[in-house]
């Protein structure tokens, strides 16, 4: 009974006390992650839509005229 | 005429009715106790088919029972070897035969030798995703509180050792009490695979009820939980809406299992057979170069082992062990470590609620820290639901719930580490 009490003291100590370090390790891991190795910026991938086309449509008029007004 | 008289005698004596009306003896063979296991085969189909109780587990569960009662098939016999001997001098041997039943095979390659939990590890693992835990380290908290119900149970299976007449060691004389304890204890870490695990190494005698006993509750959490979870919060407290939680990047994700099982090296090493696994499967979901086998742990892989496992638990559903005085206490004992864990969880999670006033953290989270993953974290969601039909607590139970997986496998790391030793 006395070796129950014993294990149980030690049991619990073991587990709180090792959860407790990952919880601090965590906290230091994520400042480290987001402070130095920020995620990038996830480009919006383009449909290949009607919308696309009109847009890539409207970029090369733009671009046209652009270059014609400036010659 | 003789001759075909007494084949048909023979051949009744090898029926199941000839058999059911054997008295019962010790091994497989025979008995009305077999007969009342197959009903509790049937029942527990019934269960899982018509109510839905947890089918993935009971349907293998429930015919590893039936089959493993059959007098005379032998299903559930353990493998035996017979060996031819060439050599005196040398003590060389060949293997000359191999015998068993199927599902005894199962049980002894994976079950015995503690190689099926480990797989379901990892496809645990490769299922889990740790963000939520990541976005909110200190619930992690919750998943050790709960581990609180094991070493109650371990207490309590000493206790009743105490009573006279009542033993668990009678009849097993390899284990220490201790070593029963502990695998009796690990039933409250609600975790079927962990127990399995631990009690294969501390105790194999009492597999079969620790195994049935183990998921039973495991299916059950959604019945014990919620009054507990009731009883020991305030209205006031069960409507508490928390935080959104915060995105988590990839390189977290990645960084995580591999530091928890450093942690674990450095520390505990006895917990790295099952946070090993749990981990392995978790970089594999969560580094992006080897889909393929993520996917087959957390599908193919898992849904063998679930098959072969459900099959070895239920065939260790046989009369003569199931049918006793120590089961029924086996059974009292996880009934308390499970809900004296749920107790610890909420009551840490109220702690916690009360020294965080910026961000509060509703109780009812905490009962998910015993692990039992999703279905504790589901439970919590919905007795959450049933106050307030708008607050969504999943995401945030997820935590606790994961958590509970690790807690739960380290406190079966200091079992299998120290109990050994204490015993002597």
């Amino acid at each position: 009974m006395e070796l129950g009490w014993t294990i149980t003291g030690v049991g619990m100590l073991v587990v709180f006390s090792f959860l407790v370090l990952i919880v601090i390790v965590m906290n230091i891991m994520s400042s480290v992650v987001l402070k130095y190795f920020p995620e990038k910026e996830v480009p919006v991938k383009q449909n290949k839509g009607k919308m696309d086309n009109l847009a890539e449509i409207a970029a090369a008029v733009a671009a046209v005229q652009a270059y014609s007004k400036s010659s | 005429m003789g001759n075909l008289s007494e084949s048909l005698i023979e051949l009744w004596h090898t029926t199941g009715i000839y058999g059911f009306l054997q008295p019962g003896m010790e091994g497989q063979i025979g008995g009305w106790g077999n007969f009342v296991m197959i009903m509790v085969g049937f029942l527990l189909l019934f269960l899982a088919i018509n109510k839905g109780f947890e089918p993935l587990l009971l349907v293998p569960i429930g015919i590893g029972a039936i089959l493993s009662n059959i007098p005379y098939a032998g299903i559930a016999d353990h493998l035996s070897f017979t060996f031819h001997h060439i050599d005196a001098v040398n003590h060389i041997y060949t293997l000359e035969s191999m015998s068993g039943g199927f599902i005894g095979m199962f049980y002894d390659f994976g079950v015995s030798s503690g190689l099926f939990p480990l797989i379901i590890f990892m496809g645990v693992g490769a299922m889990t995703d740790f963000g939520p835990l990541l976005a909110n380290p200190k619930t992690l908290l919750l998943g050790a509180a709960a581990q609180f119900g094991i070493f109650i149970a371990l207490l309590g299976t000493l206790a009743l050792e105490l009573i006279p007449g009542f033993s668990f060691v009678d009849g097993t004389p390899v284990e220490s009490i201790l070593n029963v304890a502990g695998s009796i204890g690990i039933i409250g870490g609600a975790d079927g695979p962990t127990s399995i695990y631990v009690t294969s190494r501390l105790a194999p005698h009492y597999l079969g009820a620790i195994a049935v006993a183990a998921y039973s509750y495991m299916a059950l959490v959604p019945v014990i939980q919620p009054p507990i979870m009731k009883a020991l919060t305030s209205k006031k407290e069960r409507l508490i809406k928390m935080e959104q939680l915060r995105h988590v990047t990839k390189t977290e994700k990645i960084i995580f299992p591999m530091t928890v099982l450093f942690l674990c090296i450095l520390l505990l090493p006895s917990a790295t057979p099952l946070l090993g696994a749990l981990m392995f499967g978790n970089l594999a979901k969560e580094c992006g170069v080897v889909d393929r086998l993520s996917h087959t742990m957390e599908n193919a892989l898992m849904n063998i082992v679930t098959i072969m496992l459900g099959l070895s638990v239920g065939s260790k559903m046989q009369a003569e062990k199931f049918l006793n005085l120590t089961t029924l206490g086996i059974l009292a004992l996880g009934l308390i470590a499970f809900s004296v864990g749920t107790t610890a969880g909420v009551l840490l999670a109220k702690l916690m609620n009360k020294l965080s006033k910026k961000h509060p953290i509703n109780p009812l989270i905490g009962a998910a820290g015993v692990s039992a993953v999703p279905m504790a974290a589901r439970v919590a969601n919905k007795v959450g639901l049933d106050e307030d039909h708008e607050n969504f607590l999943l995401m945030h139970a997820m935590g606790p719930n994961v958590a509970g997986v690790i807690g739960s496998a380290v406190a079966a790391g200091v079992l299998l580490a120290l109990v050994p030793i204490m015993a002597g």
